[in-house]
């Protein structure tokens, strides 16, 4: 990573395509220690009336915070960061893997703290609504 | 059966401090798509490191949540700094609140990070949705 110039209010980063299969979460779970059923057994997700497996949000929202780290330039640039999750992210078994469209426009700068918000679709639909994060940007 | 109100205001706390290896730190950031960048946890690893106090939280018999029934409903990071090998890191989770909505139950929680001197390196707030457990629902 290299750090870019500060950037101003209403710049856009650059949308960037994540995958996120079956594989993924199931690698997450381990990674997380997070072993929910809903994010492995498709029975115990449709008897929590779900369409199958979920992702968890915090795959969702760790994905989008490795996006914007990438375009900052400083791994440790985050002040704080949050997100609710707008909708379950039904992740099938299938060969073409889901894909999520993570974008963000930045809304404040005061200083070196730079205010982005952040977007991630799936089919059209946003699986984060009002995620925010604070950068320290790097100097 | 509801979520039990009078634990509202608990606290629970890891009985051993939560060790940041190199190793979590890789299969975490390889988890998310991307690689370990210097020492730096991912923001998210926060989670991770909080994850045995929550445990304690969610999984006490008391409070009668059913773990099949639980999605994530919102979740706050605030940084003192980030976390990087090496950190020894203290946890607390408290319930800090229970509400309806709809058909489901709210659950609030605030989690604290403290590292080996005793300083806050993060605080986490976060909602777990008890999916159809509202008095409404049943």
């Amino acid at each position: 990573m290299s750090a870019r110039p500060r950037p101003q209010v209403g710049d856009a980063m650059p949308t960037v395509e994540a995958t996120v299969g079956r594989d993924s979460v199931i690698r997450y779970c381990g990674a997380s220690g997070d072993f929910n059923p809903l994010h492995w057994s498709d029975r115990v997700a449709h008897a929590a009336g779900l369409p199958g497996v979920i992702a968890h949000g915090m795959l969702t929202m760790g994905v989008a915070a490795r996006v914007v780290l990438e375009w900052c330039g400083d791994p440790a640039a985050v002040v704080a960061y949050r997100s609710r999750f707008a909708r379950p992210f039904a992740v099938p078994d299938e060969e073409e893997p889901p894909r999520v469209e993570i974008g963000g426009t930045v809304t404040a700068v005061d200083g070196d703290l730079v205010t982005v918000e952040l977007a991630a679709r799936h089919a059209g639909e946003e699986l984060l609504s009002r995620a925010e994060v604070r950068l320290r940007w790097p100097s | 059966m509801g979520l039990n109100r009078a634990l509202i205001g608990r606290t629970y706390a890891a009985e051993e401090p939560y060790e940041v290896t190199r190793g979590k730190l890789r299969e975490f950031a390889v988890a998310l798509g991307g690689e370990l960048e210097g020492d730096v946890a991912p923001p998210t690893f926060a989670f991770v490191a909080t994850l045995r106090a929550r445990r304690m939280l969610l999984d006490d018999p008391a409070l009668g949540l059913r773990y099949g029934r639980v999605v994530h409903g919102e979740e706050s990071f605030a940084y003192e700094r980030p976390i990087r090998v090496g950190d020894v890191l203290r946890a607390t989770a408290t319930v800090a609140s229970i509400e309806e909505r709809g058909a489901n139950e709210m659950l609030r929680w605030d989690e604290e990070l403290l590292d080996a001197a005793g300083a806050v390196v993060c605080r986490l707030s976060g909602t777990a949705v008890s999916r159809g457990t509202a008095e409404g629902a049943r």
